[in-house]
């Protein structure tokens, strides 16, 4: 019986791990994220030409070594920064990392370009590393998970230049299909899981601060003059408010990674996320920190929704680029049942 | 669950890529190194590096550094505390004197920047003089010397505080200038004293014997350094962090000597002595674990010359960390 029971346990296990990686996915959702995280990496690293020579340059901040002795890099951190120093070569570099983020938020190239984006996101945050925030490790997580498929699918130069050159094969009134993926599966389901390991430690590291349980934290945030980008001291004489929202944050990410999967919970969960990383975004002037979070968050949109949002606009002329014979309130049922 | 009612709810327009087996075999073993490797960094940082779970992070690191996943995630916890501002006063070699603070809101744009300046100074705050402290603090004294060609860097870390609601309520703006303490424990000052002409030959590396030394130098003008090209010995200052005891003094590896008998009172005086009479050369293992072991020679009752081999042009921080108003230092420099 019991034999039975761990063969049946066993059995359940892999059929669930099989269905939930590796079958195959439309990557509608997987290709906007990819614009999207490209559009923010492409603006994080083009930020850092502003003050180059302050920070990559003969006499930065952070010297090399002491970037390289600081606690938030382990042995194997790289950086090619470490290796060049010449600044003519290092400004070319520069230049080719943001040209080579350019292409992949526009799809060019993106299985060669989405590996060079992850590869120089790694290298600038590795040369930087006391100067990082939340921000770089999401724009970290999204690089890598958007390196293992074809993230250029959908709403892409490649994708157009594919039509293209089928378009010539196929009958005028037959658009090329898309093919379901298994690396956009793959991508979206370890940034859903990455995402769920982020909120989950996010939430038990604030249980280890008072004000999370006594209800200041809220209070805290917004009242710090450096972080602070609206003025929300209206909100001290508001204390009950303040503790709510304080109590609702912290039980919001440490009940993510639980109550983000079943379907009902879901959209509850996301909405929440809006107005709390909006709220970060607007208040506590981490308009980036608060964006790419939310971007984060659309792993858990499905295709279906995601293309009755995009393509609503390509398909009030025509029809739907990507699908083939999809009426609007086909695409609508969809939508709808997936959620 | 059931992939229909999730992402891959997807159009099934032309057949799917499927996996082998073996191919699926090799994914999984690679999705449980990898989920391992993303949980145990933010594992490790909650549970306060304990034992197995720092080793398990020590074993996975040549998979997670290079992945960046080195992360604990920890937005606004514990507790979201005070803010950490550096302050900086610049002397230029003409005289005039820049005042700056950073991060600065009006300077660094668009936020981005400023967030990493304000990262930078962030970073200042963790502990007392700490070894982190003194990693970042000294290169950041350099930098902005060399962006403003200063000869005199001071540096100050100063605390601003969260106020307290009822004080808000009360009227009390965030800025109020009774919420910003400047922390004299970590206030920094530094000169950066012009490499001497060049010693005769080679230098080797390491410290050089006191005795091969000579006597002190007058210090050559700002012009004279960036023609420096052969290695060159200044003269150093430095003040040992005063809160540490001698058995906390990081000591580089390989060193041979140590200050035996280090009292409370240890902090050293600028080239001045007052302790161990009957000793002639000490050695001394800076808080700054990337300053090598300095020999001090006796040349005086009261007085020490203290040498430290630097490379051609290198430019040399002189830090103190008591608190003897600033205006004393020059006096006490020789």
């Amino acid at each position: 019986m019991i034999r039975r029971y761990v063969r049946d346990l066993a059995a359940s296990v892999a059929a669930g791990w099989d269905r939930f990686f590796f079958t195959p996915a439309d990557p509608a959702t997987y290709s906007l994220i990819r614009i999207l995280a490209g559009a923010m990496l492409l603006y994080t690293h083009a930020v850092w030409t502003l003050r180059f020579d302050d920070f990559f340059g003969a006499s930065p901040w952070l010297p090399v070594n002491v970037v390289q002795q600081s606690p938030e890099l382990g042995p194997y951190a790289w950086s090619h920064f470490y290796w060049i120093e010449t600044p003519w070569l290092l400004w070319t570099i520069h230049f080719a990392a943001l040209a080579v983020m350019a292409m992949f938020t526009l799809g060019l190239f993106s299985r060669t370009t989405s590996i060079l984006t992850f590869l120089f996101t790694v290298s600038y945050a590795n040369r930087v590393a006391p100067a990082l925030f939340g921000l770089d490790h999401i724009n970290g997580l999204l690089a890598l998970y958007l390196t293992l498929g074809p993230s250029g699918a959908c709403y892409s130069l490649d994708r157009r230049i594919a039509r293209r050159r089928l378009g010539k094969e196929l009958p005028p009134v037959q658009p090329n299909p898309v093919q379901p993926s298994v690396g956009a599966n793959l991508g979206i389901r370890l940034i859903q899981l990455h995402m769920c390991v982020v909120y989950l430690f996010a939430g038990l590291g604030k249980l280890k601060g008072d004000s999370w349980w006594d209800g200041t934290a809220m209070w805290l945030s917004v009242a710090s003059y450096e972080y602070q980008s609206l003025d929300m001291t209206w909100l001290a004489t508001w204390p009950l408010l303040t503790a709510v929202m304080t109590h609702v944050t912290v039980w919001w990410e440490a009940s993510y990674c639980v109550l983000v999967w079943p379907r009902l919970t879901r959209p509850i969960v996301l909405l929440l996320a809006i107005p709390l990383h909006l709220g970060i975004a607007l208040f506590l002037g981490m308009i980036t920190f608060g964006l790419v979070m939310l971007i984060g968050n659309l792993a858990f949109v499905s295709p279906a929704l995601v293309r009755a949002v995009v393509e609503w606009p390509l398909r009030r002329g025509k029809t739907a680029p990507d699908r083939p014979g999809a009426s609007r309130s086909a695409s609508r049922r969809e939508a709808a049942r997936s959620h | 669950m059931d992939p229909r009612n999730d992402n891959s709810s997807s159009v099934r327009s032309i057949s799917p890529v499927t996996m082998s087996r073996r191919a699926k075999l090799l994914v999984s073993a690679w999705l449980v190194l990898h989920l391992a490797a993303v949980a145990l960094p933010p594992l490790w940082v909650l549970s306060g590096d304990s034992g197995p779970v720092s080793a398990a992070k020590r074993g996975l690191s040549w998979y997670i550094d290079p992945m960046f996943l080195n992360h604990g995630y920890g937005f606004f916890g514990p507790d979201p505390g005070p803010s950490f501002l550096l302050r900086c006063e610049l002397e230029l070699p003409d005289g005039r004197k820049i005042e700056q603070t950073y991060p600065d809101l009006k300077e660094h744009r668009p936020r981005l920047l400023y967030h990493r300046h304000f990262m930078l100074t962030s970073r200042l705050q963790f502990g007392r003089a700490s070894d982190v402290t003194t990693l970042y603090a000294r290169p950041y004294a350099r930098h902005l010397a060399e962006r403003y060609g200063a000869r005199h860097v001071r540096l100050f870390l100063v605390r601003h505080e969260l106020a307290r609601p009822w004080k808000v309520a009360a009227g009390m703006k965030l800025d109020d200038p009774s919420l910003y303490a400047p922390m004299p424990n970590l206030m920094i000052d530094g000169t950066w004293t012009a490499p001497l002409e060049a010693a005769p030959g080679p230098a080797p590396p390491g410290l050089r014997a006191p005795e091969e030394l000579g006597p002190p130098r007058a210090a050559p003008s700002s012009a004279g350094r960036a023609g420096t090209t052969s290695p060159a010995v200044v003269t150093l200052e430095i003040v040992l962090d005063r809160s540490r005891q001698a058995g906390e003094i990081p000591r580089p590896p390989g060193g041979t000597a140590s200050l035996s008998n280090w009292t409370g009172r240890g902090e050293l005086v600028p080239l001045r002595w007052e302790e161990h009479e009957n000793e002639e050369d000490f050695v001394f293992y800076a808080a700054d674990p990337e300053l090598p072991a300095i020999v001090a020679h006796r040349i005086g009752m009261n007085e020490l010359l203290l040498r430290l081999p630097m490379e051609a042009g290198e430019r040399l921080l002189i830090m103190r960390r008591d608190e003897l108003p600033i205006a004393e230092y020059p006096e006490n420099t020789p």
